[in-house]
């Protein structure tokens, strides 16, 4: 007796047989392709994704070069020579100093990074013959740019031929996923050349711009290197505020700074305020003021580590009044929104000032961050 | 072509593309294979174009390099005589520009700020 299969087959004749059989055939042979090749077509596809994103950070990191070309020339570097030497400046790399015993390492790491800042000045003022002092610092700051553009795309780059080499979906997925992040960090480097030429304010510059503020219109004088000090009252109370000497993209050295000023007035200092920008998260706004506790310093972290030491040392508390901005908003010209928080920075810190100290106390206001486009 | 006019000659032949897909449908309901095949595939080529179109577009739209209208505000720090004007090299916040043409009081940058709002403009049309 034949099964209910071979009935159900029996139905199909002639050319309705031969149309199920083809299609069983194309399925099987579709699930077996997919099979077999579908992790290769998916590399494929994330390969031309990221081959995409390549090919960006190539345009911006030439675009960097150029601009940095002809910035240079604008300022009296001449012909070939300073191709050349952009393109040496551009692989330019400071080895960290090694952390196997770490005690030490921060002035290890301090020392490096003043020796390599000093070599690019010098690099520049080579280069730009007829370039001042600002000017120098704002190139200086735009080779930079030019610089960080140059390792993404080289260190992108060699992940994607890595994973093109190897065919590993791993490797790929991985650089896949992180590109739209990589790709934020690139733009807001591609943003900030135009401004470093130009010597505009950027977003990073708010904390020096609160401090420069406050400063305005009372003398100033230099505390440490590329780092000033106005001292004013603040409602009775001795306030000496500090920042990086603009107009020209400097940070200072607001650590040596503070340490100096504190070793200076001993316990007369009740409070040290740092002003800084501060990375906001997406759905947050930008130009939000907000407190907080500790040494607002970024970068490399040798100037946090000083500070906090002293404060172990002296037991000044530490605060800070942080304002909110984007990556790319920190390093391309400063967005208006940023500039309207300033009033109420001002007025966060001199709040702060009247509720942590009394009358006749010192107290240290830091604006950190790079103050190109700010003087004081 | 620029970014926004080949965004919308994209669109358009993506409209293009779903009417003749749904004729193809009823071709094919109809029992017209043959027509069905030849307006499908003509769905298929516009699709395509559209999305090269498209894609073309995406990239083109953001410049690589961008350069942001920037503006200085100078302020008289006597009469508050108020002035906004484009960003020239050697300005920053603080700088002294001279007297007031309206009371004679020293004015100063008080803000350099990146116009809002406006879009980019490329390196290239500078």
């Amino acid at each position: 007796m034949p099964s209910a299969i071979q009935l159900w087959l029996f139905d199909f004749q002639g050319d309705k047989l031969s149309d199920l059989l083809i299609s069983i055939i194309l399925i099987l042979g579709s699930m077996a392709f997919f099979t077999i090749f579908g992790q290769r077509i998916q590399v494929w596809m994330m390969l031309r994704q990221v081959r995409m994103s390549v090919n960006k950070l190539k345009l911006m990191r030439d675009g960097g070069r150029r601009i940095a070309i002809e910035a240079l020339r604008e300022l009296g570097g001449s012909g070939d020579d300073v191709a050349e030497r952009v393109d040496r400046f551009l692989e330019h790399f400071a080895i960290e100093p090694e952390s196997m015993d770490p005690a030490g390492v921060v002035w290890k790491l301090e020392r490096i990074l003043d020796v390599r800042e000093q070599r690019f000045l010098d690099e520049v003022r080579h280069m730009a013959p007829k370039a001042g002092d600002v000017e120098v610092h704002n190139l200086e700051g735009l080779l930079e740019a030019a610089l960080a553009l140059n390792v993404l795309y080289k260190v992108v780059r060699h992940y994607y031929l890595l994973g093109k080499k190897t065919s590993s979906l791993f490797i790929i997925a991985q650089l896949q996923m992180l590109m739209p992040l990589i790709m934020k960090s690139a733009r807001a480097y591609a943003d900030a050349l135009m401004a470093f030429k130009e010597g505009q304010p950027i977003g990073d510059g708010i904390g020096a711009l609160v401090a420069a503020k406050l400063m305005h219109g009372h003398p100033f004088k230099r505390l440490v290197k590329d780092t000033i000090v106005a001292e004013m009252d603040i409602d009775g109370r001795k306030a000496y505020v500090v920042k990086a000497e603009g107009p020209g993209a400097m940070v200072g050295k607001p650590g040596d700074a503070v340490v100096k000023l504190v070793e200076e007035l001993g316990e007369a200092v009740k409070a040290v305020i740092f002003v800084d920008a501060t990375l906001k998260l997406e759905g947050e706004q930008t130009g939000e003021v907000v407190d907080g506790i500790g040494v607002a310093i970024g970068g490399p972290g040798v100037e946090k580590f000083k500070v906090e030491e002293l404060s172990l040392k002296v037991k000044v508390p530490i605060y800070a009044v942080l304002i909110k901005e984007d990556v790319s908003e920190a390093i391309s010209p400063m967005k208006k929104e940023l500039l309207r928080s300033v009033e109420e920075a001002v007025e966060r810190v001199k709040n702060l000032v009247e509720e942590v100290t009394e009358e006749g106390d010192a107290v240290i206001i830091v604006g950190v961050g790079n103050t190109m486009g700010i003087g004081q | 072509m620029a970014g926004p006019a080949r965004s919308l000659v994209g669109m358009a032949l993506s409209a293009l593309g779903l009417i003749l897909l749904i004729i193809s449908l009823a071709e094919a309901l109809m029992g017209e294979e043959l027509l069905a095949f030849a307006f499908f595939g003509a769905s298929l080529v516009l699709s395509l174009l559209s999305w090269a179109l498209m894609k073309g577009a995406a990239t083109s739209a953001v410049p690589v390099i961008r350069s942001f209208p920037v503006s200085t505000e100078i302020v008289c720090e006597a009469c508050g005589l108020r002035e906004v004007r484009a960003f020239s090299r050697g300005d920053y916040i603080l700088k002294h520009v001279g007297k007031c043409p309206r009371c004679g009081g020293e004015r100063i940058i008080t803000s350099i700020f990146r116009e809002e709002g406006e879009k980019a403009i490329s390196e290239e049309s500078l």
